[in-house]
C-alpha cells in the first residue's frame, strides 16, 4: 500500500513538471460562466458561485446513482470490499482501478475548470486545493458525498475565518484543526486488523 | 513466500557483513582526504543528513508500519532551535543539539500521541497536517525570522577547531550516520526489536503476547523524531543558515522516497536511498540541459518518470534486491541464533509456579457478546480446572472463536463475568490477560514471516523479559537475550520444530505454523493455554505428536482449552466437552456422554422432525 502512494507521489511529480512544460510558470484566470450576480438575504451570491455548488449537487447525486443502481458502480464497490472476490464472480480488478481513476481524474479535472474563474490558477495550485479536497473526503469518512461535501464546506469556512482573523496563521490553523477531527474519525471506525 | 526473499532475509542480517559495514565505512570517511572535489564531498554531507532521516523513517514506516510524510518538520525543528540558541541566546552548539532534541522529542511526543492511534489513511494524512502545520508555523513566528529565517549561525566547534569547511564537518555527520545505524541495527534485533517488528502485525497478536503497542508506536515515532532532529541540527551547522523551505512537505515526500528507493524494511536502504536519490537529482541536472535543452524545466518530469519505473521493477527497493543478488554468489548464513547450552540465569526464567490441580482456574459466567442486532454468544457458562484439557466443540458459526477472543481480552463482553485464578478479567485488555498466565493462538495464523522461527517463538518470550530499548540499543541486553533465545528454542524443540530453528516463518506449511504459534504462547509460561484449531493441517503422525505434546502438558499442571473440529483427535484427548451452537452451551460433560447424546448429534447431523 505504501508503494501505492509513493508510486502516486512519483506521477504527480511527473504530471506537475509536464504542466510546467505544458502551461509555463504564469498564473492565469479564465472568464466567468456567467456574470449574473444573485442577491439573496442580504447577500450578493456570484453566478459562477451557483454554478460550482449546482455542479458539486448534480455530480453528487450521479455518482450516489452510478454507485447504488448501476451495475459498473456496484462492482466498483464490490472490488474496493474484497479483491479476490470481485475476480471470483468475474468483476476485472484492473478495470475497476482504471475506472476508479479516471473518475476522479475527471472530477478533478471539472473542480478545476470551475475554480479557474474564481482563483488565479498556476500549475501546482492543484496540488493544495486537492490536498483540502483530501482532508474533506477524510472527514466524510472516505465513504459518504454529502458528508464529504459538509468536510469541504467545514474546511473552506475554517479557512475563511481564520484569514480573517490572523491571516499569517491561515493555514496553520486549517491543518492543526484537522487532527482533533482526524483522531475522532479515527475512533469511530472500528479498529480491524488487516486480515 | 517465494525463495528469492528467503535468500533476502538471511541475506540481509548476517555476521559478515560487519566487516563489510566497517570496511565501507573506512573508505567513507576517508574521502574528504582525497584529492575528490568539494561538490561530490558536499553531495556526500547532504547524503549523511538525508540517511539520518531515513534510517528514522525506515524505523517508523517500514518496520513499524506508520507512513509519515512528516520528518521535514522535524528536521525542521532540530534545526531552528540549534539556530536560535546560538544566535539569539549565544549558547554553544552542543547547547543547541540538547535543546533541538529536547523540543523534537516533546513536540514528538504531544503530536504522536495522536497519530499513532490513528488506523488506516488518517495516519498518512495526520502526518500532512501536522508537516504543513509545523512548516507554516516556521515560516511566520518572528523571532524565526519568517520566511527570511535565521542566517549567521556559528560553525560546530570540536575543542578549538572549528568545523567549518564541509570537508571538515564530513567526518561528524558519517561517523553519527553510522553511530545511528549501529544503535539502529542492535534496537532491532533485541527484544524490542521483536516487538517493533510485531506492529506492523496489527493489534491484536501484539498485545496478545504482552507487547503494549501504543507505547512502542510512540517510541518509534520519537525516535524517528529525534534522528531526524539530529539532521536538522547538523543541516544548521553545516548551512549557517536556515530557513522554512527544507522542512515542507516537499522535502517530507522526498525523505520518504529515498527510504522507498532505498528499501524501506531495511536499515542499509536508507543510505542507499539517500545516495541514490540525491546522486540522480544532481547529475540529472547536470545532463538533462544538455540532452534535452535548457528552455524547459525536466528534472522533474524524468525523475518521476525514472522513480515509477524503479518501483515496477524492484518493488521492495534496491537494498533487498542488492542482497538477492548477492545471495547467490554467497548463500546466507542465519543471525540470530539460539545459544546451545542453558546460559547463566535460565533457571530462575524457567520456573513457572502453576496453580495446584484441580482448583478453579478459569470460570465463564453467563458471558453475552452481541454485535449490534446479532448475538454471537448467549449466556455461556462453563469452568476450566487446573491440569484438565478441555474441548469447545461445536458446529461452524456456534460462536467458540468468539468466546475464544472473549475470554482472552480481544473482545469486551456485553454482559456476564469471567474470572481466570479468582480475579475478574471479563474487562481487562489481552496484555494484562497473557501476564496473568493465559497463553494462545489464533485461527488464522499471525506471524512474521520474514523472521525466523526462533525469532517469532521469542516474540511470545516478550513478558518474561524487561530489557527497554536504551539497553537493547546499547547492546547491554545480551544476557537476557541470551535467556530469552534459548527459553524460545526450547519451546520451539518442544512442539517438533528443533530443525527449523532458522528457517523463515513464511516458508513453514501451515500446520507447522500453527506449532508455531503454540511455542510462541508456550513462552508466555501460561497456567491456561488457549488453542483455537491446533490440528488444522497436521497429518496423522503431527497430530499424534501433538495430542502427546498436550497430554505431556496436562502432566506437568498446565490446562488448555481447544476447539478444534476433528473429533477423533478432541474425544481422545481432552477430559471434558462443551458444546456450543448458535452462541449456546448446549450440552457438557465427557467425551464419551458427548459422542451418544442426542441434541449433540442433531446439531452436527441435522435431527429427524
Amino acid at each position: 500500500m505504501l508503494v501505492l502512494i509513493i508510486v502516486s507521489v512519483a506521477v504527480h511529480f511527473a504530471a506537475l513538471s509536464l504542466g510546467l512544460l505544458i502551461f509555463g510558470p504564469e498564473g492565469s484566470r479564465t472568464e466567468a460562466f456567467t456574470d449574473a450576480v444573485v442577491s439573496f438575504a442580504g447577500l450578493n451570491i456570484s453566478g459562477q458561485s451557483l454554478v460550482v455548488v449546482g455542479v458539486s449537487l448534480a455530480l453528487i447525486t450521479l455518482l450516489h446513482l452510478f454507485f447504488e443502481r448501476t451495475l459498473k458502480g456496484k462492482a466498483l464497490r464490490a472490488t474496493a470490499v474484497n479483491r479476490t472476490g470481485a475476480r471470483l464472480v468475474g468483476i476485472g480488478s484492473h478495470q475497476a482501478g482504471q475506472l476508479s481513476f479516471a473518475l476522479s481524474a475527471g472530477i478533478g479535472a471539472l473542480a478545476g475548470v470551475l475554480i479557474g474563474p474564481l482563483n488565479t490558477m498556476q500549475y501546482d495550485t492543484g496540488f493544495v486545493v486537492a490536498l483540502k479536497g483530501f482532508v474533506a473526503a477524510i472527514i466524510g469518512g472516505l465513504a459518504s458525498y454529502p458528508l464529504a461535501a459538509l468536510g469541504a464546506v467545514l474546511v473552506g469556512l475554517l479557512e475563511s475565518y481564520s484569514s480573517f482573523w490572523h491571516s499569517a496563521y491561515k493555514e496553520v490553523i486549517v491543518f492543526t484543526l484537522i487532527l482533533p477531527v482526524l483522531a475522532w474519525r479515527s475512533m469511530r471506525s472500528p479498529h480491524t486488523d488487516e486480515e | 513466500m517465494d525463495i528469492n526473499s528467503t535468500f533476502v532475509q538471511k541475506a540481509l542480517s548476517l555476521p559478515r557483513p560487519r566487516i563489510a559495514a566497517a570496511i565501507a565505512l573506512v573508505v567513507v570517511l576517508a574521502l574528504p582526504l582525497t584529492p575528490v572535489p568539494g561538490f561530490w564531498i558536499t553531495l556526500g554531507n547532504y547524503i549523511g543528513l538525508y540517511a539520518l532521516v531515513a534510517l528514522g523513517l525506515v524505523l517508523l514506516t517500514g518496520i513499524g508500519g506508520l507512513t509519515s510524510f512528516g520528518q521535514a518538520a522535524f528536521v525542521g525543528l532540530g534545526a531552528y532551535a540549534t539556530a536560535y540558541m546560538t544566535t539569539t541566546q549565544h549558547a554553544s552548539p552542543w547547547v543547541g543539539l540538547l535543546v533541538g532534541l529536547c523540543v523534537s522529542g516533546g513536540a514528538a511526543a504531544l503530536i504522536g500521541a495522536v497519530t499513532v492511534r490513528l488506523s488506516g489513511h488518517f495516519l498518512p494524512l495526520a502526518t500532512i497536517a501536522w508537516a504543513l502545520s509545523l512548516y507554516y508555523l516556521f515560516s511566520n513566528l518572528e523571532f524565526l525570522g519568517k520566511f527570511d529565517g535565521i542566517s549567521g549561525i556559528p560553525p560546530l566547534k570540536i575543542g578549538n577547531i572549528e568545523l567549518i569547511s564541509p570537508r571538515a564537518i564530513y567526518g561528524v555527520i558519517w561517523v553519527v550516520v553510522a553511530v545511528c545505524i549501529v544503535l539502529t541495527l542492535n534496537l532491532l534485533n533485541s527484544r524490542p526489536g521483536r516487538a517493533i517488528r510485531a506492529l506492523a502485525k496489527g493489534y491484536t497478536m501484539p498485545e496478545a503476547m504482552g507487547i503494549h503497542t501504543a507505547n512502542y508506536k510512540l517510541l518509534i515515532f520519537v525516535i524517528a523524531a529525534l534522528m531526524a532532529s539530529l539532521s536538522g541540527w547538523l543541516y544548521a551547522h553545516l548551512q549557517r543558515s536556515v530557513s522554512a523551505t527544507p522542512f515542507g512537505l516537499n522535502m517530507g515526500i522526498e525523505y520518504l522516497f529515498m527510504a522507498v528507493v532505498g528499501g524501506i524494511g531495511y536499515v542499509w536502504g536508507a543510505v542507499i536511498g539517500a545516495a541514490v536519490l540525491t546522486i540522480v537529482k544532481s547529475q540529472l541536472q547536470h545532463i538533462l540541459p544538455s540532452l534535452l535543452g535548457s528552455d524547459g524545466n525536466y528534472e522533474m518530469l524524468v525523475f518521476g518518470v525514472l522513480l515509477t519505473l524503479l518501483l515496477h521493477r524492484a518493488r521492495s527497493g534496491l537494498w533487498p534486491w542488492i542482497a538477492t543478488q548477492w545471495a547467490r554468489v554467497r548463500p546466507p548464513e542465519p543471525t540470530v541464533t539460539a545459544p546451545s547450552v542453558a546460559p547463566v540465569g535460565y533457571a530462575t526464567l524457567q520456573q513457572v509456579d502453576l496453580p495446584p490441580r484441580g482448583s478453579s482456574l478459569l470460570e465463564v459466567r453467563k458471558v453475552v457478546k452481541r454485535f449490534g442486532g446479532l448475538v454471537a454468544v448467549n449466556g455461556v457458562e462453563f469452568k476450566v480446572n487446573a491440569g484438565e484439557i478441555v474441548g469447545l466443540i461445536g458446529p461452524n458459526g456456534a460462536g467458540k472463536s468468539t468466546m475464544f477472543n472473549l475470554v482472552s481480552g480481544v473482545l469486551p463482553a456485553s454482559d456476564g463475568e469471567v474470572h481466570f485464578k479468582g480475579q475478574r478479567i471479563d474487562q481487562l485488555g489481552a496484555r494484562q490477560i497473557v501476564s496473568l498466565g493465559m497463553g494462545r493462538t489464533f485461527q488464522h495464523v499471525h506471524l512474521i514471516a520474514t523472521l525466523s522461527v526462533l525469532e517469532n517463538v521469542a516474540i511470545g518470550a516478550h513478558i518474561r523479559g524487561s530489557a527497554g530499548p536504551v539497553a537493547a540499543a546499547l547492546g547491554m541486553d545480551r544476557s537476557e537475550e541470551q535467556r530469552l533465545l534459548y527459553l524460545a528454542a526450547q519451546q520451539a524443540r518442544r512442539v517438533g520444530l528443533g530443525e527449523h530453528l532458522n528457517i523463515l516463518a513464511g516458508s513453514l506449511a501451515l500446520g507447522q505454523q500453527r506449532l508455531l504459534e503454540i511455542a510462541r504462547a508456550l513462552c508466555t509460561a501460561p497456567a491456561l493455554l488457549l488453542l483455537d484449531e491446533p490440528a488444522a493441517g497436521l497429518r496423522l503422525q503431527e497430530k499424534n505428536a501433538l495430542a502427546a505434546l498436550l497430554r505431556q502438558l496436562r502432566e506437568e499442571g498446565m490446562s488448555v482449552l481447544i476447539v478444534e473440529h476433528d473429533m477423533d483427535f478432541v474425544m481422545g484427548l481432552t477430559d471434558r466437552l462443551v458444546v456450543m451452537e448458535f452462541g449456546k452451551k448446549i450440552v457438557e460433560g465427557t467425551p464419551g456422554e458427548i459422542q451418544s447424546n442426542e441434541t449433540v448429534l442433531a446439531a452436527y447431523l441435522g435431527g429427524v422432525e
